[in-house]
């Protein structure tokens, strides 16, 4: 008896030690969205005022650039919000978009990343040849460094690009990036809805883009 | 209260005396609370650990033993912005820390041969502190071993049978390593006592 009591008192606690190391975890999809931005401290964001904006979402890792061949496009439904939405931001923050990328200040490049490993950016020059055919073959970062991690699901990628005065040999340098990342599951509509949402809020906390 | 604790020594049915034993076992329910970096990272008290210890009586008085134990700290950070240099970073941050404990403990208990007998100690050992920041889809981690101190204060309830509650305060100090700052709580704990 004196055995058998112990022995049960033990075997309630034992269980204990193997379990709830991680009490909880995420419950909802949203959870898992992270908006990443970052920003080069010594450009002058004030002294721009037009940008350009291509009116596509290339879907990075898809085509072969360096041959010629053009990249995958995002399905419009998500392309058309987020085009939308990124010129919505923009405009709320006094900037003018202007058609040409040749005489923007700056250019707004969108693309767009789904179950892919990416260590950085420095390779997406290419895919943005057949949109401005400034630069080399890539993009500098000026005093930042723009990423921190890979990519595995779906990420959503904005870069600010300033290709005035770059010659044909230079990378362009990229002055903002905006990194939206998150789970690509549920609805169409509800994933939608994340991207809008998350690209706000990558706007709410770039203040220093105002004009 | 003492109709529960005689319930409790006799569905356990012990049948030595713990005052008279060589050798006490406890298993332990600790209550923790954050101080120090560790609080800073995760305020939430912790309601989920176990601790086990061994006591060797060497006189009346004295005890030896080992403690080992595990306590774990949860705490969901809503979502916010953190900035880091020019970086910004948004998302909801699940934070958890689970140290494992183990140390040789020294004890000096009083009030000989009485049935109330309050204890002090203190122990050193090592701590194996895992602390994890979830955030989006991303995991960081850092998992150090500590060199730690354990003193402890409490007080010995004998029930009967060899049996014994024990209400004690224990607090658990890591010392800070290159790649984690010092961690630390204090634990609020009851636990059950019993001689072979």
């Amino acid at each position: 008896m004196k055995h058998t009591a112990r022995a049960f008192l033990v075997a309630a606690f034992v269980p204990l030690l193997f379990s709830g190391c991680y009490p909880e975890q995420p419950d909802y999809i949203n959870e898992y969205d992270l908006v990443y931005t970052n920003h080069a401290p010594d450009f002058d964001f004030q002294g721009q005022g037009t940008y350009a904006l291509p009116d596509s979402v290339v879907i990075l890792g898809t085509g072969d650039p360096e041959n010629g061949e053009l990249p995958s496009m995002v399905d419009p439904f998500f392309a058309n919000r987020i085009l939308a939405q990124i010129r919505a931001n923009m405009s709320a923050y006094g900037w003018t978009e202007v058609a040409d990328a040749d005489s923007a200040d700056v250019v707004l490049l969108p693309s767009a990343v789904k179950t892919l490993n990416i260590d950085a950016y420095y390779y997406y020059g290419g895919y943005w040849g057949w949109y401005y055919p400034y630069g080399g073959y890539g993009w500098y970062y000026p005093g930042y460094y723009p990423t921190y991690t890979s990519y595995t699901t779906g990420s959503l990628i904005m870069q600010i690009n300033v290709p005035k005065d770059v010659s044909p040999s230079e990378n362009v340098p990229v002055v903002w990036v905006g990194v939206i990342n998150g789970l690509l599951e549920g609805s169409d509509a509800s994933i939608a809805d994340r991207i809008v949402a998350n690209i706000d809020q990558a706007f709410k906390q770039s203040e220093y883009l105002k004009q | 209260m003492n109709r529960i604790l005689l319930l409790l020594s006799l569905a356990l049915g012990a049948g030595t005396v713990v005052r008279a034993q060589q050798n006490i076992y406890i298993l332990e329910y600790p209550i923790g609370i954050a101080t120090g970096d560790l609080h800073d990272y995760i305020d939430n008290p912790s309601f989920r650990g176990f601790n086990f210890g061994y006591r060797n009586m060497v006189d009346e008085n004295r005890a030896v033993g080992l403690d080992i134990g595990w306590q774990t700290f949860f705490e969901k950070k809503d979502l916010a912005t953190y900035y880091d240099g020019t970086a910004a970073l948004t998302g909801v941050q699940y934070r958890y820390m689970n140290g494992f404990t183990a140390s040789l403990q020294v004890d000096q208990v009083f009030a000989d041969g009485k049935d109330i007998r309050p204890f002090i100690g203190i122990g050193a050992g090592t701590s194996y502190v895992r602390r994890t920041l979830d955030m989006g889809l991303y995991r960081l981690e850092q998992d150090p071993w500590q060199f730690m101190v354990q003193p402890e204060a409490g007080v010995s309830l004998y029930l009967a049978n060899g049996n014994a509650l024990l209400l004690s305060a224990n607090y658990y100090w890591g010392a800070k390593t290159k790649d984690l700052d010092a961690q630390s709580w204090l634990a609020m704990s009851i636990a059950f006592a019993f001689g072979d």
